[in-house]
């Protein structure tokens, strides 16, 4: 006898595993990338529509300052898109945090980082 | 069990989580997982009785190493270890001895079980939204390669079944849909008492938070934020 267990699982899994609240799509500049110019925005898109009052993206230099020149705001065309503008940057390592709520109520946060080259 | 089909026992999880540091993608749960006797096959292998089973779970992931290690990252480890408390001690059969027309009483004694496991597990999904997008397809974004593996080790009332660590290393690859997630991994007997051969298994989970947001999936609690890393793990 060549298989000694063969079963199919039928799982009902709560929070903890989820994955369809908002998460992290893509974002430009790509998570991980080095860009040239430096970009004067990041813009993030998710996976579920967020609520914009509780949706919030953060930008940081090498030496933990703020480069962000404004409030993030989301697209109200396309309530899944996030975008904070920035301030001129060098070029550097910058570490984008965000924490969103999606519109089913769900907090998620995450954050990444890209490099303005020289 | 060639040829056995059905339903394995149902069982139920209530789990509390005591400890969580965010910034070290660590967690720590604690929790009861009850198998309901007689709810399954017996063709499976089915018990008659509830089993009780107080588990430690813990879950690290590693997206805190330096960046230097970025290939690193999307890693993640988890456990658990739990001792299972069978609702009966022993069980009693009376069959008749074919040759002497007697009858023969056998006992069965059940024992209590120290079950330990880990999974190592590398997330796909972790590599494109937290350490780099490498433009990969999406399929291959939502995967999550892993190896399971899980023990049974007999601790009190061993009369029947002796002392003798089971289990299982269970090498796989999980999809990850918006709603739902699917594996199949290969079930490897670590040694012969676990079994003789290679076995497959498969597993279809559905996110109930996710389906039903407003109803079964609404947050008992604030401030319940999702890292976006998953941990799979039994």
């Amino acid at each position: 006898m060549r298989i000694i267990v063969t079963t199919i699982a039928l799982i009902l899994a709560t929070a903890g595993c989820a994955f369809a609240h908002a998460h992290l799509d893509r974002a430009s500049p790509a998570v991980g990338s080095t860009v040239t110019p430096a970009p004067n925005e990041v813009v993030l898109w998710f996976t579920n529509q967020l609520e914009a009052a509780f949706s919030s993206i953060e930008v940081r230099d090498e030496k933990g300052a703020s480069v962000q020149a404004g409030k993030a705001s989301l697209n109200r065309g396309n309530r899944t898109q996030l975008r904070v503008p920035l301030k001129a940057l060098s070029p550097g390592t910058y570490k984008v945090m965000w924490r969103v709520l999606s519109v089913d109520t769900h907090q998620t946060q995450g954050d990444f980082t890209f490099r303005v080259g020289p | 069990m060639n040829g056995a089909r059905g339903f394995q026992n149902l069982e139920t999880l209530f789990k509390y989580r005591l400890f969580k540091n965010a910034e070290h993608e660590f967690v720590m749960s604690a929790g009861l997982e009850i198998e309901w006797g007689g709810s399954g096959a017996q063709s499976v292998g089915s018990e008659r009785f509830n089993v009780y089973t107080p588990t430690i779970f813990f879950g690290k992931g590693f997206g805190d190493l330096p960046t230097s290690l970025n290939w690193a990252r999307p890693f993640a480890v988890t456990g658990q270890v739990g001792y299972s408390i069978p609702g009966l001690s022993k069980t009693v059969s009376a069959t008749i001895n074919p040759d002497t027309g007697e009858q023969d009483i056998d006992t069965e004694f059940i024992s209590r079980v120290l079950n330990w496991g880990a999974t190592l597990q590398y997330s796909m999904p972790y590599l494109k939204s937290a350490v780099v997008d490498l433009g990969l397809p999406d399929f291959v974004n939502r995967l999550i390669p892993i190896v399971e593996a899980s023990f049974q080790t007999p601790v009190s009332n061993t009369a029947t079944s002796g002392t003798v660590t089971t289990g299982t290393i269970n090498p796989g690859i999980i999809f990850t849909g918006k709603t739902y997630q699917v594996a199949i991994e290969a079930v490897i007997p670590v040694n012969r008492q676990s079994g003789s051969s290679v076995g497959i298994i498969g597993q279809l989970h559905f996110y109930l938070d996710d389906i039903f947001p407003n109803t079964l999936g609404w947050p008992i609690f604030a401030n319940n934020i999702n890292t976006g890393r998953p941990m799979f793990g039994r």
